[in-house]
């Protein structure tokens, strides 16, 4: 032994050179540190410097190995040269690309299903109220309605349609494993102007990839939850081999991205003027809103939208470190957000802790423990019809001053008339704590099997708090807090097994088993606080009932692979769910899928310009289970206050019991290929898609002679179809780059039955329609034909077409005719991206086409004279005989728009096109070179200049054609997105972020 | 066969996986107010409570609403404008599916409801006898047909309208399954209200309580109405006269006394008087007002209250009121039930003070309205009882002017005069109650074919009111609107 060492010894120290050099990215020309350089044969071996440097000593002969992750690694034989300089070829394009599907990993050109992925790069550089936003434009087939102009906002995201309509139509969220809370109307609905949105708890930054399952095939193993589409949202461990810490911030400033064009207090008494003398009063005006005469109105001019606007300014800090050895792995990061909107009184703040970590005992024994930590406050500014910037657009008039004389709050108005009373006299926040835990534990005991465990805890501590002075009520102050509590958790267990068989043949089989369990507790405090000694103060503590539901699930995969271009792949879950009627306790989802990699085939093997070509079709059942969770069963109830008859107490039936309700089951239908030319330089996929949904939820009374009030049934039947293209080109490739992505969706909805049970299902508090034969979310409007050019009134159309002067809106006789739809026929983005050495521009267009809008706000806003603030549009008007004008006569009385005493006319008037192509998103940013970083002991550092809706081209003439408003239920949010009620327009940003990694 | 060992243990281990899941999803409601059907009707008090909450309900039936609704139908009171939309369209006999009487409507099929599960449940609780379970089968009918017919006159065109009543009438609901049912013929619609009243009559006891559960008296009471209504005067008379001749019921001495719970002092300028509640009460609704529960079953009246800071939605018609209600300076009635607001000047206003309370009972068969009935049926029917039909309202007028013998009317009035000074006196008795606009429809179905109800005849689309939008679908068809 000593001598066989000594020998070597020898060996070296007679026939050795020391060789020198630099490694270098081959693409970008940048010094890699840490690229491991082994002497092929021996143990030895060394790494370069910071520099990408490295020495080693070696014969004539022998070959060096260059190897660094992500790199190809390269083989050298030592020559006679000293100084061996090498670039190394980043590897990217040979990796198999991988994709994460339900309960797995596959490799994408093996996936049968039509899934979306979104990497981490592409959701934190976006500037969003809320992590879900920045899927927009990202994904064919994945339509995102971003939220408002306020902090927090959540989105409404819809993939391939909408084949709900009492029940939630939003997809499944599932992160690290678990399905996670997202039930906002059990939290609480509607709080100042938007709804609570639970997702904004999530941080973008911690996202390493987002994967949006769409069909059947791929959402299929989530079963009764998968219709809907299943959102995975997977976090970040640690890659690094060698500690790498991330530090990055981002300062911005934002403003609405369209001010409203109200009137002014001279504009606004000239309509008013204009009213009165049409209706046939001359003299001064007398009857103005908020009790003022005209001379006191004349000397106010408020422009409320200035007095509660203010430019936004966000700030945020992100830093992380991430370390992968060779056993441990960690990825540490924590953040903290504060995001003023430029609405005064409306801030988000955040803080996030977020920590992986990843063990490896042997190379068969992996345990991940992953946690999360974040806490969320959002300063609400109030209802939009009061205290938000709804009320500049509607109750608050451009008269009304601020202060009384006295230097008391002017209420004349009303609260709704003055937003800054209201802000300044009213506090509202929702407050949450959420913590996300798992803990996975990965075996494979024998070839071939692999065993996982999974158990995670979402829990979620949501709280609705304010006050109120009592100058805006009756005299108490009064304050709430509403609190909610939801601790959801589950596990699951997971075998696959790998089978090699002979000839070409290879299947993978996996079978696992899920329970997943959620409790939702709550509180309810309000006081009625006395302001002076001797006023009653009253305070109640109420408990809100539990809530709870459970799931146990049953399920199993089969890959199965012929000759590597065969594809089948079948999957079956079983589910079975305490919502679910006695009679349907377990559903069943099956699904099938078939791939076909026809450039594996010998007549397109090696051909040039089509490199990949795979067809796929798949075809499952998938189901949505998101409805309240009792609604099966039969109650009574035993009321606790006032409630007796002759003294005596009473119970009554509240709900009939109802062993046959279920899910609601989508039958799909999948087709499409993807394609690649030019070896890769052009990526197009394209799908068609099916999906036929029965039994579809509507929380109505079957009838008021059964006694009882709504009461969810499986009654409908919805049709979503529709086409889905992406494409993806890489249009210069060298130093300099330029790639694009485009992806474009069309989609037809139907509602094909209501289950026999009325002609016409309303949605909430907007006028929007469920009909058979037309749209989920039709509207219903009286015709305009034209305005009278003889006296300025309003000619309607009746139902069969014929010009009347009589507004009729409702009854079977009424003139309301499905007129319009808020689904869009397709939508879409457009992402180039351009660099040039360390520059790097990236511009993200996104569109929509075919929806309307109506516009709730519009017909108060360019209507009758009222207690409302009218938009310059109104102008437009007409003022005498002859006049051709876009808006009628100036009025006070319904009777001059076609019906005495009514105030809102719902007409078609306030309808409009909500097409609309924005810039969404539009970043510049410079990779600082790593020779001006070293002495800094930095390795990279990227500066970035971002604008978010910077333009949008639109013919919709109110705020923003982009409409998701605070709903009041889910059936609300499946039919009214697209319904604009003083909804606060989405924030144009500009920011400025610094990234650097030590 | 080590095989065949681990297969079995892993069968057994999934099956007990299975058995052990259904436990797993049994989740119910925490809810402490809330019980499961199946432990919901166990014992007798149980389904006592489900009547009593049968009875409960009648309140947002006739608890004022289904008197307000009809009675802006008629010619004697209208609603304060601007008001709402359903207000309103009501009183202009244009209601659409939108803007109705849905209130009392799905109120009435909520006591039905109660009503059914009370019949189909009584041979499922323990701790009832046979003459308890009848009784309160009884109880239950009554109600029902309370109900339907408090729908049958608002939604459906009267008794006569057709020939032989195959005209639609409404929803009839005899089981507690849901569903969607058509609607029935008013023809079908008084047969089941008659067959659940001859029940009722036929198994309720003679008194229960303070008039607040029906009895035997109720039922015929009823009945008499019913009958009526279908100008059934001979039975109308029958019935009617079993009860004021048999009930043991006494009739008031002061028009006060109808709706008050307890003893109390009104006081008309220096005049004070103080009554007791009304002992001609054969069926109520009733309040409670004590320390630890403070009910008011005439709540939905409080559109008509004109008392302290109440302004009524709700106002009396001023030729009413001139021409009819006021028109004799002694009527107690004038005194007690209205009063004048902003007198003399322009927005003068007549509001009713008839509901001007916080607590009240609200009688719905009682003595005065048995004896109108009576004397009208009397002066109907084909062999006439004039004399009773004198008499009864020789009592009424005594009560409301004096013993002055020139409000009496004289022994040898003929049928005519008798039954226009019936009509004259139901209207200032019953007022507010909701009893005219279904007097005028039975008198212009009864044979007054050109009979007028404040400018549109009495067969007019809008005096049906329209069924509640989400009632219509295909086999439910609505009521035709006017237009």
């Amino acid at each position: 032994m000593l001598s066989a060492l000594f020998l070597f010894v020898q060996i070296g120290f007679a026939q050795e050179l020391t060789i020198s050099g630099k490694v270098t990215d081959k693409a970008t020309g940048e010094s890699l540190p840490g690229v491991s350089i082994l002497l092929k044969g021996t143990t030895r071996g060394t790494v370069t410097d910071l520099d990408g440097k490295y020495t080693i000593k070696g014969q004539k002969g022998q070959t060096l190995t260059f190897s660094f992750m992500g790199y190809l690694s390269q083989p050298v034989t030592i020559g006679s040269q000293t100084v061996i300089d090498i670039k190394l070829v980043s590897e990217t394009k040979k990796i198999e690309e991988v994709m994460v599907v339900g309960y797995g990993i596959q490799k994408k050109r093996e996936i049968t299903g039509s899934i979306a992925k979104v990497e981490s790069n592409q959701i934190a550089n976006k500037i969003t109220p809320s992590f879900e936003s920045a899927l927009a434009g990202q994904a064919a087939g994945v339509n995102v309605t971003t939220g408002s102009g306020m902090a927090g906002s959540g989105s409404v995201i819809r993939i391939r349609g909408i084949s709900s309509i009492s029940s939630g139509g939003d997809p499944l969220y599932v992160v690290d494993g678990i399905p996670i809370t997202n039930d906002i109307f059990g939290l609480g609905g509607r709080t100042g102007g938007m709804n609570v949105n639970p997702l904004a708890s999530i941080n973008a930054n911690d996202i390493e990839s987002i994967e949006v399952l769409k069909d059947a095939s791929a959402a299929g193993i989530y079963g009764s939850r998968g219709a809907n589409g299943v959102v995975i949202v997977t976090t970040k461990h640690g890659k690094s081999k060698q500690l790498t810490v991330d530090f990055s911030t981002r300062q911005s400033i934002s403003n609405p991205d369209k001010k409203v064009n109200m009137c002014n207090a001279q504009e606004w008494l000239q309509l008013y003027q204009e009213a009165w003398e049409n209706d046939g009063n001359t003299g001064i005006p007398t009857g103005l809103p908020g009790g003022l005469t005209w001379a006191q109105a004349q000397k106010n001019n408020t422009d409320w939208w200035n007095e509660i606007t203010r430019t936004g300014y966000k700030q945020d800090y992100n830093l992380s470190a991430n370390y992968a050895g060779k056993k441990f792995k960690v990825y540490a990061g924590a953040t903290y957000d504060n995001d003023q909107s430029y609405m005064i009184g409306n801030v988000m703040k955040r803080m996030s802790g977020k920590l992986n970590l990843d063990y490896a005992f042997s190379p068969n024994y992996t345990l991940q423990l992953s946690t999360t930590l974040t806490g969320t406050k959002t300063d609400l500014p109030g209802n939009p019809w009061d205290g938000g910037l709804g009320a500049a657009m509607g109750y608050a008039l451009p008269i009304y001053p601020i202060y009384n004389a006295d230097g008391t709050f002017f209420k004349g108005g009303g609260n709704a008339g003055n937003p800054i009373m209201m802000n300044k006299l009213q506090t509202q926040n929702n407050k949450d704590t959420r913590t996300i835990n798992s803990l996975a534990f990965m075996a494979k005991p024998i070839k071939n099997l692999t065993l996982t465990l999974n158990s995670a805890v979402d829990y979620y501590d949501f709280s609705n708090n304010g006050n109120q002075n009592g100058y805006t009520r009756t005299g108490l102050w009064y304050q709430w807090n509403n609190y909610k509590y939801v601790l959801n958790y589950n596990y699951f267990a997971l075998a696959s097994y790998d089978f090699t068989l002979q000839n070409g043949h290879s299947l993978t089989a996996m079978i696992g088993h899920e329970y997943q369990r959620s409790k939702t507790t709550g509180t309810s405090y309000t006081l009625e606080q006395a302001v002076k000694a001797g006023d009653p103060s009253t305070a109640t503590t109420s408990i809100v009932a539990a809530e709870r539901w459970a799931f146990i699930s049953f399920f199993t995969r089969i890959n199965y692979k012929y000759k590597d271009r065969y594809i089948v792949q079948g999957s079956l879950r079983a589910d079975g769910s305490s919502r679910f009627g006695k009679n349907k306790k377990y559903g069943y989802f099956p699904t099938i899928a078939l791939g076909w990699i026809v450039s594996e085939e010998s007549f397109l093997k090696g051909n040039n310009i089509l490199s990949f070509l795979k067809l796929k079709t798949s075809y499952g059942i998938t189901g949505n289970s998101n409805i309240p969770n009792y609604e099966a069963i039969g109650t009574y109830t035993i009321p606790t206050a006032s409630s007796y008859y002759n003294g005596l107490p009473i119970r009554y039936q509240t709900k009939y019991s109802n062993p046959e309700l279920q899910w609601e089951p989508t039958q799909s239908f999948d087709a499409g290929f993807e394609a690649g030319f030019f070896d890769g330089r052009i990526n197009t996929e394209a799908a068609f898609f099916y999906k036929y949904t029965t039994k579809v939820f509507i929380n109505q009374a079957v009838s008021a002679t059964t006694g009882f009030g709504n009461q969810w049934q499986n009654l409908a039947t919805i049709r979503n179809r529709g086409v889905e293209f992406n494409i993806n080109t890489r249009n210069f490739v060298g130093d300099f780059t330029w790639n694009t992505n485009f992806n474009i969706a069309s989609l037809q909805n139907k509602v094909l039955s209501v289950g026999g049970l009325t002609g016409e299902v309303g949605g909430g508090t907007n006028d929007t329609r469920i009909l058979v034969g037309y749209p989920v979310g039709t509207n219903m409007l009286v015709r305009v034909s034209r305005i009278d050019p003889a006296d300025g009134r309003p000619i309607y159309l009746d139902k069969n077409g014929n010009e009347t002067k009589v507004y009729k809106f409702e009854g079977d006789d009424g003139y309301k005719v499905p007129i319009g739809k808020v689904i869009p026929d397709f939508t879409g983005g457009c992402t180039n991206t351009f660099a040039y050495k360390g520059f790097e521009l990236s511009a993200l267009l996104t569109f929509s086409y075919g929806s309307k809008i109506y516009d709730s706000s519009a017909k108060r806003q360019m209507g009758l004279a009222t207690d409302w603030n009218f938009r310059t549009d109104r102008f437009d008007r007409w003022r005498k005989p002859g006049d051709i004008a876009k808006y009628p006569r100036m009025s006070l009385n319904g009777s001059s728009l076609g019906k005495d005493g009514e105030v809102w006319f719902n007409s078609d008037m306030w309808l409009y096109n909500g097409s609309y192509v924005r810039m969404k998103n539009l970043t510049f940013s410079y990779n600082i070179p790593t020779n001006i970083l070293k002495p800094a002991h930095i390795k990279a550092a990227k500066v970035s200049l971002s604008g978010t809706n910077l333009f949008t081209f639109t013919k919709y003439p109110g705020a923003d054609p982009e409409v998701a408003r605070d709903f009041d239920n889910a059936t609300d949010r499946n039919m009214s997105v697209n319904v604009n009620f003083l909804n606060p327009p989405q924030e144009r940003t500009y920011s400025l972020s610094l990234n650097l990694t030590f | 066969m080590k095989k065949i060992n681990h297969i079995v243990i892993v069968s057994l281990f999934i099956a007990a996986l299975f058995s052990s899941c259904n436990n797993m999803l049994d989740i119910k409601p925490s809810d402490p107010s809330t019980i499961l059907e199946e432990k919901a009707l166990k014992t007798g008090s149980d389904l006592q409570g489900l009547l009593n909450a049968s009875y409960q309900s009648l309140q947002d039936v006739y608890g004022g609403a289904f008197q307000r609704y009809s009675d802006l139908m008629a010619d004697e009171t209208y609603p304060l404008q601007p008001t709402s939309d359903k207000r309103l369209n009501i009183y202009k006999r244009y209601t659409t599916g939108y803007f109705t009487a849905n209130e009392p409507y799905s109120n009435a099929y909520v006591s039905i409801l109660r009503a059914n599960l009370v019949i189909e449940n009584v041979d499922k609780v323990s701790g009832l006898t046979d003459a308890q379970k009848k009784q309160m089968v009884g109880e239950a009918k009554f109600i029902r047909a309370l109900c339907h017919y408090a729908v049958v006159r608002m939604f459906a065109q009267p008794y006569g309208y057709t020939a032989n009543n195959t005209h639609l009438g409404i929803g009839l609901k005899t089981t507690s399954k849901p569903s969607i049912i058509p609607r029935s013929t008013v023809a079908d619609v008084y047969k089941q209200i008659l067959a659940d009243l001859n029940d009722a009559e036929g198994v309720l006891p003679t008194t229960n309580s303070n008039g607040a559960y029906a009895t035997k008296w109720a039922a015929k009471g009823l009945l008499a109405d019913v009958y009526f209504q279908m100008h059934d005067y001979e039975n109308a008379y029958t019935k009617a006269n079993d009860v004021i001749t048999n009930g043991g019921f006494q009739f008031d001495a002061n028009v006060e006394s109808r709706f008050i719970m307890k003893q109390t002092t009104f006081t008309y300028g220096s005049v004070s008087l103080t009554v007791d509640p009304s002992k001609e009460t054969i069926f109520q609704l009733v309040s409670t007002n004590t320390t630890s529960q403070n009910t008011n079953a005439g709540s939905n009246f409080g559109d008509y209250r004109c008392d302290g800071t109440n302004i009524p939605q709700i106002r009396i018609d001023k030729n009413f009121y001139t021409q009819n209600a006021a028109a004799i300076a002694v009527d107690k009635r004038a005194r007690a039930w209205y009063q004048t607001f902003n007198s003399g000047l322009t927005n003068e206003y007549i509001g009713l003070a008839k509901f001007n309370f916080n607590n009240m009972n609200v009688p719905l068969i009682h003595l005065t309205e048995l004896k109108l009935i009576r004397a009208e049926a009397a002066a109907l029917k084909a062999t006439k009882d004039l004399a009773t039909a004198i008499a009864d309202i020789n009592d009424i007028r005594m009560r409301a002017y004096s013993n002055d013998e020139i409000y009496k009317i004289p022994a040898n009035a003929t049928a005519e005069d008798i039954l226009t000074v019936v009509r004259a006196e139901k209207r200032l008795e019953l007022v507010g109650e909701g009893y005219r606009v279904y007097d005028l429809k039975r008198r212009g179905s009864g044979g007054e074919s050109e009979l007028m109800i404040r400018g549109v005849k009495w067969n007019y689309p809008g005096l049906a009111l329209q069924f509640p939008i989400n009632e219509i679908n295909e086999v439910f068809l609505p009521n035709e609107e006017p237009f």
